[in-house]
């Protein structure tokens, strides 16, 4: 490629130059996601019903409080990362994807302590309702999250889709403590985390199209 | 008291940057270009070094230059620009080798290379092996050359060249056989 290519080339691009509205500082940018989620995640656990002693759960139980901690620092993380990484150099924050990744670490540890101590069984595998309420309870924010994805152009496609993945996970896993009422260890990682895992890792295979500009 | 231009000088080529691209995000067209023109050795610097043909060093360049354009709402003028554009340029060369290496294309070569000849063929005298039989091929009619390819190329049984060309099986054997022997005369072997 000679040089008088790239001179129409920059030719070209400076001829196409609109202005151009900055995209808003990552933080605001993810404020509408949060609260969209928030609530409409909310809604959808009142719609299916709340358990009966979820305020018992959230006053008494170490454990559950525990989780629900947890998982939201994991969201709240992950999804500030997801907005960082739509700008290509993160503004200089990379070492915010220690944070997400890291609480998620801590937080399989629990898991795996959980299943050490309260001892693992496979449950039959069925179409669990549990897997309705996930879909019902992360469809819009998930949808919601791809759009505000694409708007940023990304140079770590399958960490904003890990990301954007522990975001959504995260709404679905809180939401489902709140109204399925089984409380072991076998049934959380079958029923309310592997569907998200699957759909984790189908995301990662296809993340770099998806994100792609 | 300095003059403006004197002022000017004292300019860092990374806030001359910064300065260019919070101009161009308002539509200057003169800074623009100004601001790839002035990034461009920059990028072919960072690239050369690390690519195994710097010939892929222009191609990868345009593709950053492109990007930039893509991506110029993303700059955020508070933050100094070559980080921004070190990303991009990182994020186009991985990508371009990913693609490269995963259509094997670094394992292609035209049989006109003569560095490839030299290097990977081991009898010089038969350099020109590959390409006689093609051009042999190229000298037997039309449906003798398809029969052939088909069956002794593409490996299809003499049945299903009979049945895609509408011919009996031992007319596209005949065909098959002549074709062989004429390719043995033209090659002299």
């Amino acid at each position: 490629m000679s040089n008088k290519v790239l001179d129409n080339l920059i030719n070209d691009l400076a001829d196409d130059l609109e202005p151009v509205s900055r995209i808003s500082h990552p933080i605001l940018r993810a404020l509408p996601w949060f609260f969209v989620s928030l609530i409409y995640t909310g809604v959808v656990v009142y719609l299916v019903g709340l358990r009966p002693d979820w305020y018992a759960k959230l006053t008494q139980d170490a454990g559950f409080i525990f989780e629900i901690k947890a998982a939201s620092l994991i969201g709240l993380s992950a999804l500030l990362c997801s907005s960082f990484l739509a700008v290509p150099d993160m503004r200089g924050q990379k070492w915010m994807l220690a944070v997400p990744s890291t609480i998620l670490g801590v937080f399989s540890l629990w898991m795996l302590s959980r299943c050490i101590t309260e001892g693992v069984y496979m449950p039959q595998m069925h179409w669990d309702h549990c897997f309705t309420e996930a879909i019902l309870m992360t469809f819009v924010p998930a949808v919601f999250m791809m759009f505000m994805a694409r708007v940023g152009t990304t140079t770590r496609p399958i960490m904003m889709s890990f990301c954007n993945m522990m975001a959504i996970a995260s709404v679905g896993y809180i939401g489902l403590r709140f109204t399925c009422m089984v409380d072991t260890v076998g049934h959380a990682c079958f029923y309310h985390l592997f569907p998200f895992l699957v759909l984790g890792g189908i995301l990662g295979f296809v993340a770099r199209k998806l994100y792609s500009w | 008291m300095p003059s403006a231009e004197q002022d000017n000088t004292k300019i860092t080529q990374s806030q001359q940057w910064t300065l260019w691209a919070e101009q161009s995000q308002c539509g200057d067209k003169a800074s623009y270009n100004k601001l790839l023109r002035d990034i461009l050795p920059f990028i072919r610097n960072v690239l050369v070094g690390g690519l195994a043909n710097p010939d892929w060093a222009d191609d990868i360049t345009q593709e950053v230059l492109v990007s930039v354009h893509k991506s110029l709402k993303t700059y955020s003028p508070d933050k100094p620009f070559r980080p921004w554009l070190m990303a991009i340029i990182n994020f186009r060369r991985t990508d371009y080798l990913r693609k490269h290496y995963n259509s094997r294309q670094d394992k292609q070569t035209s049989l006109d290379n003569p560095e490839f000849i030299t290097s990977h063929v081991t009898k010089d005298g038969y350099a020109g092996e590959l390409k006689d039989m093609e051009q042999a091929l190229q000298s037997l009619q039309d449906k003798p050359r398809r029969i052939f390819t088909m069956m002794k190329i593409e490996g299809y049984t003499a049945k299903e060249v009979a049945n895609e060309l509408g011919m009996s099986e031992s007319a596209v054997k005949v065909s098959a056989h002549r074709a062989a022997q004429k390719l043995q005369k033209i090659l002299g072997k």
